[in-house]
């Protein structure tokens, strides 16, 4: 064997069907005879590894479809499957997604040829953030984890309920009387939540925020405490005030509708008022009224009113981000928070932003969709994306 | 405040995209189609079946992972979930007969077609080489050659082969060793070889 085989090339090697049971069917017997051949016979080693290099590109059925046509077949996939979840939940927002969707479309498939795809991780850093859980903690009893997006409501009667399945009560039936135990909802970054309290308030939690809540409201007054961002609408009910507490100030309300965005870290925090009347409590400090399209603003210590378009601040719940004239870098990180990914920002700082984001499941997409507006530029790493402003 | 990204396990990435994709999240859809499609297409183009009709035949198989969410949640390996998905609709859309007689167009015998895509060496040669082992491969039944590329070119363990083909791990390994036995018998060099 070892005679015949001294005389090979590499281009008689690769078609040598002992050479090809080694390298093709890792037959133990050929990959024995040829590893110690090799090994025996030095001179023959390039020739060998030559061999070896064309065989290993052989391809078997080689079939590759190009990027566009992978486009296109994702985007007919998606649409079947949009018009089975359409027809599935019949919801509100998802409609209205698909229509905001609609009108995008163009400047999305602009963005898509222009720059080359970042690579699938950020799907799987977006999937990973989704698993993060929702978590409901009943006062000294169990802590809720919750899959989705979580839909928890207090019944007037103290039954607690999760999800749109409401057959199946959470924790059973409270005590109407005696000590009322405060509960606390926490929302990680990547998950939203909705809360119905027990007197009828309806409470919309953005990603990274937390309440805390009585199971009850006692006769003369409603309390909460939040931090994070917290639409909500007071039910009406004037003999007991509602008075939310976020971490530097108090608000306020009757039977109105308002937005609250206090993060912990963050400079500013503030309150909008959607409809109604609310008044702004500090610390040693007169309350100040706020009217509606209102916005107290607390920067630092100094606090102060100005008019907006409240849907520019409350959008998010629709799943759509709205923004007129805001810093870039607030804006990412809004959509930082929303998706749950680190979004490091490097530019001047000045760049400022006027427009809608529809907060697709799909971030690669709404990061283009940002650099269509401004000129940026993202790159996905390990451990989150970084945008860079400017032109380079 | 932003938790940190883990970045383990591979199998892991599939299995969350998975959970993503059944929840209808069109980033992870893209990313599980972009990983598979290749592959899949070369096995389909094996059993004989033309680009288009195996596009169609994805979209079926992909739909029908996101319409029966448990389907999604209860695969483990994503691949050979996928790989059985399509063997099942392709084979079982001849034989319904609900399809046109179009997706017929040979008999069911598993073939390979090679190309060499080595590009230092030149064109002639690489042709020469890929004939040279289709014509290795053709030495196989049609079963032992699907087999031998589950797996040694799909890379699947011995009990993916079997569900496959619809056999036992036992069997499967047996189809192989007699595939490579095959060829030694169809190689009389060899022989001498193992007689040694």
């Amino acid at each position: 064997m070892d005679k015949r085989y001294a005389k090979y090339d590499a281009s008689r090697f690769s078609t040598d069907p002992f050479f090809l049971s080694w390298r093709l069917l890792d037959d133990p017997g050929a990959r024995a005879f040829w590893e110690s051949f090799r090994e025996r016979h030095p001179g023959k080693r390039e020739e060998i590894d030559a061999a070896i290099r064309v065989v290993d590109s052989a391809r078997f059925n080689h079939e590759t479809l190009p990027a566009e046509e992978i486009r296109q077949e994702v985007e007919r996939l998606y649409r079947t499957v949009h018009r089975l979840r359409r027809w599935r939940l019949a919801r509100k927002c998802a409609v209205a997604a698909s229509v905001l969707l609609a009108l995008l479309l163009p400047a999305l498939f602009l963005a898509r040829d222009a720059g080359s795809d970042p690579p699938g991780d950020l799907a799987v850093m977006v999937a990973r953030a989704r698993q993060q859980k929702v978590r409901l903690e009943l006062a000294g009893r169990q802590v809720v984890e919750l899959e989705r997006d979580a839909v928890i409501a207090y019944k007037p009667d103290g039954v607690i309920t999760t999800g749109s399945d409401e057959s199946e009560p959470l924790a059973g039936r409270r005590d109407t009387i005696g000590e009322i135990p405060v509960d606390r909802l926490v929302v990680p970054d990547g998950r939203r939540a909705e809360l119905l309290l027990p007197d009828g308030s309806k409470i919309w939690l953005n990603a990274g925020s937390a309440i805390e809540f009585p199971a009850r409201f006692p006769a003369g007054s409603r309390e909460a405490r939040a931090s994070g961002e917290i639409y909500i609408e007071v039910a009406p009910d004037a003999t007991r005030p509602f008075t939310l507490h976020a971490p530097r100030f108090s608000v306020n309300a009757t039977g109105t509708t308002f937005q609250v965005t206090a993060y912990a870290g963050e400079q500013e925090q503030s309150v909008v008022l959607v409809e109604g009347e609310i008044s702004v409590i500090l610390p040693g400090e007169l309350p100040v009224p706020v009217h509606p399209s209102g916005r107290f603003v607390l920067d630092g210590n100094t606090g102060r009113v100005e008019r907006v378009d409240p849907l520019d601040y409350t959008s998010w719940k629709d799943g759509v981000l709205r923004f007129t004239n805001r810093p870039l870098r607030d804006v990412l990180a809004s959509l930082s928070r929303y998706y749950g990914i680190p979004v490091e920002y490097e530019g001047e700082g000045e760049e400022r932003l006027s427009g809608k984001l529809i907060l697709l499941d799909d971030l690669t997409t709404v990061l283009e969709n940002i650099s269509v507006i401004i000129p940026s530029r993202h790159e996905v790493r390990e451990e989150g994306v970084i945008v860079r402003s400017g032109k380079k | 405040m932003i938790p940190p990204v883990n970045h383990t396990g591979d199998d892991e990435a599939e299995r969350v995209l998975l959970e993503s994709f059944a929840r209808g999240e069109r980033e992870a859809f893209a990313s599980i189609y972009t990983r598979h499609a290749d592959a899949l297409l070369s096995y389909g183009a094996g059993l004989g079946f033309d680009r288009e009709t195996l596009k169609d035949a994805l979209h079926d198989i992909f739909y029908k992972l996101y319409a029966t969410p448990r389907l999604a949640t209860g695969v483990r390996d994503v691949k050979s979930y996928l790989f059985r998905a399509l063997r099942n609709r392709l084979i079982n859309g001849r034989r319904g007969g609900q399809r046109e007689t179009s997706l017929d167009p040979t008999g069911r015998e598993f073939s390979i077609e090679v190309s060499i895509v080595d590009a230092q060496i030149e064109e002639e040669e690489r042709s020469r080489v890929a004939t040279e082992i289709e014509r290795y491969l053709n030495e196989l039944t049609p079963r032992q050659r699907e087999a031998i590329y589950l797996r040694f070119i799909q890379e699947f363990d011995y009990d993916e082969v079997a569900r496959l083909l619809d056999m036992t791990p036992h069997a499967a390994r047996k189809l192989v060793s007699r595939a490579i036995a095959t060829i030694r018998d169809h190689y009389p060099l060899l022989v001498i070889f193992f007689r040694l």
